[in-house]
């Protein structure tokens, strides 16, 4: 199963809660952009949806493609 | 006499199936309604924008008027929601101290007691012969659930179950019995004080217990905490009852349904997205423009209320293609705005749609055959447009190796 990752930066304002919740996915590079992977693989679903779910904006959106 | 009136006057047949009434809306663009004296908003795309930008479209009116402020010197100020009227950065602030308990991880450790508690529910229906799925099935799961998470005791449920009805039916219910809701709020508080006092200190998945070292870290005040758990009452219950009802409506009479569910139970968290995004338990909400706006081309003058309508964005043949229609192959099957968009989204979404799945997933374990006894178009709903779900759904149900009620002693 792959778990894709798409961040809609028209909606984003960076409250970072993304990069609190799931550290390993999201994080903020040096000038202060948020950086993920576009895909993770099973073991971190989880994280990403937690990380999904806590974004104020709802800015994140994970989908499990089998 | 517009599009939107067979709904506002609640016409049984467009509260049961509103789509028609949506079209309409749709093509007509953002207009101003004035049986409800709101500009309404049924396009998906500006659904989302509204939803999306609080600054401009305040949440204070959501239910559809604003509260009185309130009375300072009312030492028992009625319960009043800490989230889904506030706005930022009030609402951001108390929304981050509630959000750990609901993440989709947190929620995922409850799936063996909440599957527990379904099977336990619909296997009591297998006694019954003649049932009706929202009275027997769909009204008691959701307290029972919410119980749970909270981390109420199993004995005090009954009880719980009964102040939860009251101070629902308090909410809306302008005209209610002051004393009386003043008695139950009272009962209400002094028993969640009760059990606040009584945590021993240790956070664990049970909500109460993170509510309670949030009062302790000083984020929450005690009425904070009791107005946060009578919210998530009022918000989880009825909206639930009335997924797991729809969701039921559609398995009963969408031919095939069942057995393709059986033969392949990845497709039951599709079926729920489904069921959420046609039959949405929250069809509409109202919001409030706090300055000059414009919405899909037409001005909004500040001060306007607005009408979002989920329900119908979630109709919108621009996103949903084939759109009338349940289909378990969508690619976009979770982006339905059945839990609402930005800030306010639904926080406990991750908990309607687990025991969304795990109901369908016990009824299609447990049942040999349901049979609805009324054809959809005779189902009763709730009376309202903003709460969307069927009041009573009968049917004959027999369980799996179960005898067939009609023949016990023949």
């Amino acid at each position: 199963m792959t778990v894709r990752i798409v961040v809609d930066f028209d909606v984003c304002e960076q409250h970072g809660q993304c990069v609190e919740a799931a550290p390993a996915i999201f994080r903020f590079d040096d000038e202060g952009q948020l950086q993920h992977p576009s895909e993770v693989g099973d073991e971190s679903a989880a994280d990403a949806e937690d990380a999904q779910f806590l974004c104020p904006t709802q800015a994140i959106m994970v989908t499990r493609e089998p | 006499m517009t599009a939107l009136s067979p709904l506002v006057e609640l016409d049984p047949d467009a509260v049961r199936d509103p789509a028609g009434v949506y079209e309409q809306l749709r093509e007509r663009g953002v207009h101003h309604a004035p049986e409800i004296d709101a500009f309404v908003v049924a396009r998906h795309d500006d659904v989302v924008r509204v939803l999306r930008d609080g600054r401009t479209f305040s949440s204070r009116n959501t239910v559809g008027r604003v509260l009185p402020p309130a009375d300072p010197s009312n030492p028992r100020p009625p319960l009043s929601p800490l989230l889904l009227l506030s706005d930022d950065p009030e609402h951001a602030q108390r929304r981050s101290i509630v959000n750990r308990a609901f993440t989709p991880s947190k929620i995922a450790a409850w799936e063996p007691q909440i599957r527990q508690v379904a099977e336990e529910h619909v296997d009591r229906l297998g006694d019954l012969g003649e049932v009706d799925l929202v009275r027997d099935l769909a009204a008691l799961l959701p307290i029972r659930v919410v119980s749970l998470v909270l981390g109420v005791p199993l004995r005090d449920v009954t009880r719980f179950r009964e102040w939860s009805e009251e101070i629902t039916a308090s909410v809306g219910n302008h005209g209610g019995d002051p004393v009386r809701r003043e008695q139950v709020q009272d009962a209400f508080s002094s028993y969640i004080s009760l059990l606040l006092d009584q945590w021993d200190g240790t956070v664990d998945a049970r909500v109460l217990s993170q509510i309670a070292a949030a009062e302790r870290a000083g984020e929450l005040t005690r009425t904070q905490c009791v107005s946060f758990v009578a919210e998530l009452l009022v918000a989880g219950n009825i909206t639930t009852t009335h997924h797991i009802a729809s969701s039921i409506a559609l398995l009963g009479s969408t031919p095939g349904l069942l057995d393709r569910l059986r033969s392949d139970p990845r497709l039951v968290q599709p079926f729920v997205e489904e069921s959420l995004r046609l039959e949405a338990p929250i069809q509409g909400f109202y919001r409030l423009a706090m300055a000059d706006a414009e919405i899909g081309g037409v001005p909004i003058p500040e001060g306007s209320r607005v009408f979002v309508l989920y329900g119908s964005a979630n109709r919108d043949p621009q996103v949903w293609e084939d759109c009338p229609h349940l289909r378990l192959d969508r690619p976009n099957a979770a982006a339905h705005l059945a839990f609402g968009k930005g800030a306010h989204a639904c926080i406990g979404s991750s908990l309607a749609r687990l025991e969304g799945r795990v109901v369908v997933e016990v009824l299609l374990d447990r049942l040999e055959t349901l049979e609805l006894l009324a054809v959809p178009a005779d189902l009763p709903y709730l009376a309202s447009f903003v709460n969307h779900g069927p009041v009573s759904l009968p049917a004959r149900v027999r369980l799996r190796g179960s005898v067939p009620a009609q023949e016990v002693g023949s």
